[in-house]
């Protein structure tokens, strides 16, 4: 398989995404998410052009909700996580999980995994 | 509580540039999260805060449009170009009248700004070729007198180059340096040539490129000359001149000098400009004592000097000053004690800057110097008749622009933005003003002698010709372009489609009718900037008409001047006898060339009046009286030692008023402390300038070899024959001279050479200015007439008269103009007051100056209306009413 780059924040930014699942997930629901969760201090159009760079590679998908009362009937541009999304976040914590899983301090006593 | 709203700048800057599929979502996240951090960070500051995060936003995924949304890009694809450059070209053929208003106007108006860019090229360019330019000052001295009058002058005297340059680290060489014509021997034949004398330095100071000849010894023997190769190749038919000897005049007889070198003829953009080069002591004064280790008062040279390249010009002056106490202290002093308490200050001043700083003068040979004021003055009529120009391209657009609306209509309803017809009409523009171009250029080539002489410069066409110009001339077409098609562009790109389809659509109809309140003002603008030319023409000649038949106080009429050559003052008088009597000459008399200014005492006081030497004919050859006491004479022995005539203004000036002027003693401020007694009083009269007050005069009885000037006033029915008299006589009585003369009438109106090319300049300028809103105007009405055709049809019918027609159709426009006149007058009397306060005898300003100008502008643009709504009154109203 043709191996996906996904940026360092990138990748929270998906990572958020899919913690949100089930809310409105749109550019102002993850900017505050990541700042509560980590600390951050993420901008608004850094994570609006985090979120194009993954409805390009597939891992999100977005679309427009319906018109509500707030912010002056403007209609939010909805994102949810695609089965690829899914799968690429499984896969770097996979690969994380069996590197961690070699450095010897982590895990001294254990006998080496069968790879 | 009032709601925090988001900066709405910020809100319409991001509706501009964020692609619309996004917008929407974008903007929404944007207010809520504002909302958000007004409640955290408070209004003020989270405004700020959204002025950032908008202009975050800037960033390629935001603003790439979707594939397939309409494109806004302006730039069209090739097939549309074609259409756009094919329509363009229809129309320009299909309206060939305005066409060629457009295209003439904007010609002229582009020549000008090209004339004007030569002029300015000229005047910044002069002098660049020196390479140690930004290191080379000309040496200047301020006087301030006792009541706090500042004297500015650039001649200086003998020691101040050598002791700077020997006691000032800083100043690395001087060279002194005086000019002026001399008469040079080829055959039988003289001819005048300018020739520099300079210190042995010069070649190591100044950048002239020595083709033959050594520049180290070129100026050792005080017998030398080197030419430039233009008088070389004049004198000896050849630039291998080195060695050769050349007969120049010594004042009365004919020296040889050995040619020790040949120099590259100067450029014309310099301000040293020279046929040869002598040594500097050849200049020097006779009198030993003039030219003194401690002569720094006796001024006579000028003094460039030429720096390190690490020295500080102002650090430099400051040693300047010390050096000066040094060794002209005693005689500043000295000097301070019998003046008064005046300061004098030495400074330095750029070469480069020399040419457009007019305070210093250029004296001592240099080339004339400019006035930066001049180029600001003619690059602003340039740009006032190219705005004429735009203005005309502005008006016949828009009013026309009901021909071009359906066509609008089609290809807004077929699918085209805003953006590309404003990118349509822009290139339009861009294109006529590029066909302008072409007859402007070609304008300038051709007109360019008679704008030279305007000028009084020699101006190239080839700076215009040159490659390193394109990026000027593309920068010209846009600002043209822009200037002219942005308006009408932006004003034709918004009709409505529907309304121009349905043909309902009427606005911009009728030129400058209904509330088309920019197109009234445009031509208001344009007819008071022809109108305030207009004045300025009116006073020019006004004041010149003054000049010229103003009583001067002596008479000039067929009186002419001939120069006596320099040591042969003596001659003079044998041709004075020879004319006598001669047909066809009345008189004949003598007196010195120009004024001296000598000091002298009246009691304690010293004064500086100006001194002249006469025979005893001059005064009532002039036709000038003695008011008080009697003429010189000759027959009387003490008035050629110690009798003088003085002037009213002297006597106003400097004499006691409680005694009679007559009879008063003046004593000569030198060694020799000559008395002299004052035995009459001349009446004023206007000898120079009338831009000056009257001066205080002293005249001598003149002994021959002190006048160099001889008048003859001759019959006016035999002045050809008179003057080939006088040849014939100077030919025989002093010859290898060449003979010239001037009429005195002319020598008056030389003074005012520069007022004359101005009122050259300036009539040409209202003229254009005039033509090309004529041109408009002209332009305007017959588009008006061809639009209300039908209604003066009906009009007729029923019974109107053509002049009522005419009246009711030329009404409006000459409203506008007489408009113009009100706005152009009080600016025309302003800057007509301010040139003409530099004169102090001027003309009686009336109100003739305005009715002069206004109705001249009102003529040309009252026959421009009024023959074409005659034309559209007399024209038969069954030919307009009978179709439809």
């Amino acid at each position: 398989m043709k191996r996906t780059y996904l940026g360092e924040f990138e990748e929270i930014v998906l990572l958020t995404v899919a913690t949100l699942e089930g809310q409105q997930v749109y550019g102002v629901a993850v900017t505050h998410e990541i700042a509560q969760q980590t600390g951050r201090a993420v901008r608004l159009n850094q994570v609006h052009a985090a979120l194009h760079r993954l409805e390009e590679k597939g891992m999100v998908s977005t679309h427009l909700g319906g018109a509500t009362a707030e912010r002056g009937g403007r209609r939010k541009r909805l994102v949810t996580i695609t089965a690829y999304g899914h799968r690429i976040l499984r896969e770097i914590k996979d690969v994380r999980a069996h590197l961690w899983s070699l450095v010897p301090d982590a895990n001294s006593s254990e006998p080496l995994p069968a790879v | 509580m009032s709601r925090a709203a988001p900066p709405p700048g910020a809100d319409h800057l991001l509706a501009l540039f964020c692609a619309p599929h996004l917008l929407e979502a974008v903007q929404g996240d944007l207010h809520e999260e504002f909302e958000y951090q007004v409640q955290r960070i408070g209004k003020r500051r989270a405004r700020w805060w959204y002025w950032r995060e908008v202009l975050g936003f800037l960033k390629p995924f935001a603003v790439r449009r979707q594939r397939g949304e309409l494109s806004k890009s302006s730039f069209p694809n090739p097939a549309m170009f074609r259409n756009y450059l094919k329509v363009a070209l229809r129309n320009l053929v299909k309206q060939r009248v305005f066409s060629f208003i457009n295209i003439a106007g904007l010609s002229l108006g582009l020549a000008a700004v090209l004339f004007i860019l030569l002029f300015v090229q000229d005047e910044v360019s002069y002098d660049r070729f020196q390479q140690r330019g930004d290191r080379l000052f000309r040496l200047v001295q301020r006087t301030k007198d006792s009541n706090g009058e500042v004297r500015k002058s650039s001649v200086t005297g003998y020691p101040q180059g050598p002791a700077f340059a020997r006691e000032i680290p800083e100043v690395q060489e001087y060279c002194r340096m005086r000019g002026w014509e001399m008469l040079f021997r080829k055959g039988s034949e003289g001819i005048y040539q300018k020739v520099m004398y300079v210190d042995s330095s010069f070649f190591r100071v100044f950048s002239f490129e020595l083709l033959a000849g050594n520049p180290k010894t070129a100026f050792n023997d005080p017998r030398s000359v080197v030419l430039t190769d233009e008088t070389a190749r004049k004198h000896f038919g050849t630039t291998d001149a080195v060695g050769k000897l050349l007969p120049i005049d010594a004042g009365g007889t004919f020296e040889s000098y050995t040619v020790t070198g040949v120099v590259k003829t100067p450029p014309m953009n310099s301000s040293l400009r020279f046929d040869a080069l002598r040594p500097f002591v050849a200049a020097l004064p006779p009198n030993r004592k003039d030219w003194g280790e401690d002569q720094w008062f006796n001024s006579f040279t000028n003094t460039f000097l030429l720096l390190r390249s690490d020295a500080d010009p102002r650090a430099t002056e400051r040693k300047m000053g010390v050096v000066f106490q040094k060794y002209g202290g005693k005689e500043y002093a000295e000097l301070q004690k019998n003046y008064g308490a005046f300061q004098r200050e030495y400074h330095l001043q750029s070469y480069l800057a020399m040419h457009l700083q007019a305070d210093y003068g250029m004296n001592n040979g240099l080339t004339r110097g400019s006035n930066v004021t001049y180029s600001y003055i003619l690059g602003g009529i340039a740009g006032l008749i190219l705005l004429i120009a735009c203005i005309n391209f502005v008006n016949l657009t828009l009013a026309r622009s009901l021909r071009r609306s359906k066509e609008i209509g089609v290809r807004k309803v077929t699918g085209g933005t805003r953006g590309q017809l404003v990118a349509q009409f822009l290139g339009e523009s861009l294109l006529l003003s590029a066909l302008a171009f072409v007859p402007a250029l070609l304008l300038v080539i051709f007109l360019l002698p008679q704008f030279s002489e305007l000028a009084n410069k020699s101006l190239q066409v080839g700076f215009l010709l040159a490659p390193q110009t394109v990026g000027l001339f593309a920068g010209l077409l846009m600002l043209v372009g822009l200037l002219a098609g942005a308006y009408p562009a932006l004003v034709l790109s918004g009709f409505s489609p529907v309304q121009t389809l349905y043909g309902r659509f009427r606005s911009g109809g009728v030129p400058l009718g209904g509330r088309n309140w920019l197109g009234k003002c445009l031509v208001v603008l344009q007819f008071a900037i022809a109108v305030f030319l207009l004045i300025g023409t009116a006073v020019l000649h006004g004041q010149f008409n003054y000049i010229r038949t103003a009583n001067v106080g002596y008479e000039t009429a067929n009186r002419v001047r001939v120069y006596i050559p320099w040591g042969r003052e003596q001659r003079g008088e044998l041709l004075q006898t020879a004319l006598r009597g001669q047909p066809g000459i009345e008189r004949v008399t003598r007196k010195s060339g120009g004024w001296n200014a000598n000091t002298f005492r009246v009691g304690e006081k010293l004064i500086n009046p100006a001194t002249e030497w006469m025979d005893d004919q001059y005064l009532s050859f002039l036709n000038v009286p003695i008011v008080q006491g009697r003429a010189l004479s000759y027959a009387n022995p003490l008035d050629s030692v110690s009798n003088i005539l003085v002037n009213e203004t002297f006597v106003k000036n400097f004499l006691a008023a409680d005694r009679p002027a007559v009879g008063q003693m003046v004593d000569e401020d030198s060694d020799k402390k000559t008395r002299y007694t004052i035995v009459g009083v001349v009446r004023n009269y206007q000898y120079g300038s009338l831009r000056q007050k009257p001066e205080p005069v002293i005249w001598w009885l003149g002994k021959p070899q002190q006048m160099n000037q001889l008048y003859a006033k001759l019959d006016p029915r035999y002045t050809q024959a008179a003057l080939q008299i006088i040849q014939h006589q100077f030919k025989k009585l002093i010859p290898f001279q060449p003979f010239s003369y001037e009429f005195t009438e002319d020598d008056r109106m030389e003074s005012y050479a520069d007022d004359a090319r101005w009122k050259s300049l300036i009539t040409a300028a209202a003229l254009i200015a005039i033509l090309i809103s004529a041109l408009g105007l002209f332009g305007l009405v017959s588009l008006s007439m061809e639009q209300r055709m039908k209604e003066i049809g009906i009009r007729k019918v029923l019974g109107a008269s053509v002049f009522e027609i005419t009246r009711l159709l030329s009404a409006n426009f000459l409203k506008l103009v007489g408009l113009a006149l009100l706005i152009a007058m009080p600016l025309g009397w302003y800057a007509a007051r301010q040139w003409l306060d530099g004169f102090v005898y001027r003309m009686e300003f009336g109100w003739w100056i305005f009715v002069l100008a206004g109705g001249f502008a009102l003529l040309v643009a009252g026959l421009t209306v009024a023959v074409q709504s005659a034309k559209a009154a007399v024209a038969n109203p069954v030919k307009s009413l009978r179709s439809e």
